[in-house]
């Protein structure tokens, strides 16, 4: 595997758009128009760990409201009762509904959490050596990150169709809580602070 | 041809590989790129039909609920619009944004790129329409809504009678034919073709270099 060259090394670097390998002017942090589809072709994402920190301690900052505080008032026949993330699953498993529990348990608490571990630990240990193998096992964790980050808004939409739903008087009302704009906010700055982070970070450091 | 892995930035030569192929990245084993079966006319066949769902199932409700002959129902502006008018303006734009507007504006703008490829035809903004996609791909949840309706209805089938429209059907297939249209399109792959274009205009293009 010594025999790989990576592009920066010589000078080059791939348009993010389009893919277009040109050849960077010195120096080689000048950003570059791309000849085929006019984006900005960066060696590596401008700021990118910077960027990817102060995402992911904003995220971590509002994960907190957005569990402590109710995401959803529910009003049935005049009797009101509020849900934070973590009770309306609870509240699944109480009434037995053991799918629906473990797609909301999964989509708002496993999904976030692994996220901000992932790229907390990608951020973390980005900056010492590694061998190749350790390297490919980051540049695949950093892949699944990316990839199932949206599906923490299923309990947005939940609630959003909830609330468009049930408006039905004096029998039954859904309100959303100010824990799903939290929620809301935690998913956008976590699917941001993916996207800010450059996976060619990780291979910097690797070990010959 | 030259390529670097958006991964691994390994630099490596790459061959122009048989339809149905795909090629991975020698460093960290990554896709970088497929050429997919069906040419350019399987996306576009697939994406009109996607067309005609996207609009039925904006056009009608996703979703009935009849509380003792009282009727409400829901389509895909409707819930963002519960949200906003609920004190979350932020919480319904993002909603609607990611529900109905980037789903629509990637579903239009790729209709759009290949129309312009399979015509071999620079229309305006074609660069710029594909470069778009790049950006906002990340950002399309219209799957995950319908998976968020599914977990809607089985929490309200217990208190209400829940009647499923024709928009959710819709909006369904809708999705499916979106998957099957994505798995025959290779951004790459389109890049080159735009870039043959600019080369060889309309009628110069031999038949081969066309398929």
């Amino acid at each position: 595997m010594t025999d790989l060259l990576r592009a920066k090394s010589l000078g080059l670097a791939s348009c993010g758009v389009c893919r277009q390998v040109v050849r960077l002017s010195l120096p080689s942090t000048v950003q570059l128009e791309c000849p085929r589809c006019g984006g900005r072709v960066h060696s590596r994402l401008s700021h990118s760990l910077a960027r990817t920190w102060a995402l992911l301690i904003a995220s971590m900052v509002l994960y907190v409201p957005a569990n402590v505080y109710p995401v959803m008032k529910n009003t049935y026949l005049g009797a009101e009762s509020s849900n934070t993330i973590l009770s309306g699953v609870v509240l699944f498993l109480k009434e037995g509904d053991w799918l629906l529990a473990f797609v909301i348990f999964t989509a708002s608490i496993v999904v976030p959490l692994l996220k901000m571990c992932s790229l907390l630990y990608l951020l973390i240990n980005v900056h010492k050596p590694s061998v190749a193998r350790r390297a490919r096992q980051q540049t695949a964790l950093y892949r699944v990150t990316e990839l199932v980050g949206r599906w923490s808004m299923v309990d947005v939409f939940v609630i959003g169709i909830l609330t468009a739903l049930v408006q039905m008087g004096a029998i039954s009302t859904v309100e959303p809580g100010i824990g799903a704009m939290a929620f809301g906010a935690v998913v956008v700055l976590t699917m941001l602070a993916a996207i800010s982070f450059d996976p060619r970070l990780i291979w910097d450091q690797e070990k010959q | 041809m030259l390529m670097a892995c958006r991964e691994c930035d390994v630099l490596q030569r790459v061959p122009w590989v048989p339809v149905g192929k795909k090629v991975r990245c020698r460093g960290c084993g990554a896709t970088l790129y497929h050429h997919p079966r069906g040419g350019l006319d399987r996306p576009i066949a697939l994406l009109f039909g996607a067309l005609v769902l996207y609009v039925l199932a904006n056009i009608f409700p996703l979703v009935t609920l009849d509380i003792g002959g009282a009727t409400r129902e829901t389509s895909l502006v409707g819930t963002a619009w519960a949200l906003y008018n609920h004190d979350m303006k932020l919480l319904g734009m993002l909603v609607f944004l990611t529900s109905l507007a980037v789903p629509g504006a990637i579903l239009f703008s790729t209709l759009y790129v290949l129309a312009g490829l399979r015509l071999q035809r620079s229309l305006p903004g074609l660069r710029q329409m594909l470069a778009l996609l790049s950006h906002i791909h990340p950002w399309e949840m219209a799957d995950v809504f319908v998976i968020s309706i599914l977990v809607a209805l089985v929490k309200m089938s217990g208190m209400a009678e829940v009647i499923v429209g024709a928009g959710l059907y819709a909006l369904i297939g809708y999705i499916l034919l979106g998957i099957a249209a994505s798995a025959s399109i290779d951004v790459f792959v389109l890049w080159r073709r735009m870039e043959r274009i600019d080369r060889f205009p309309r009628g110069q293009l031999s038949l081969e270099a066309g398929r």
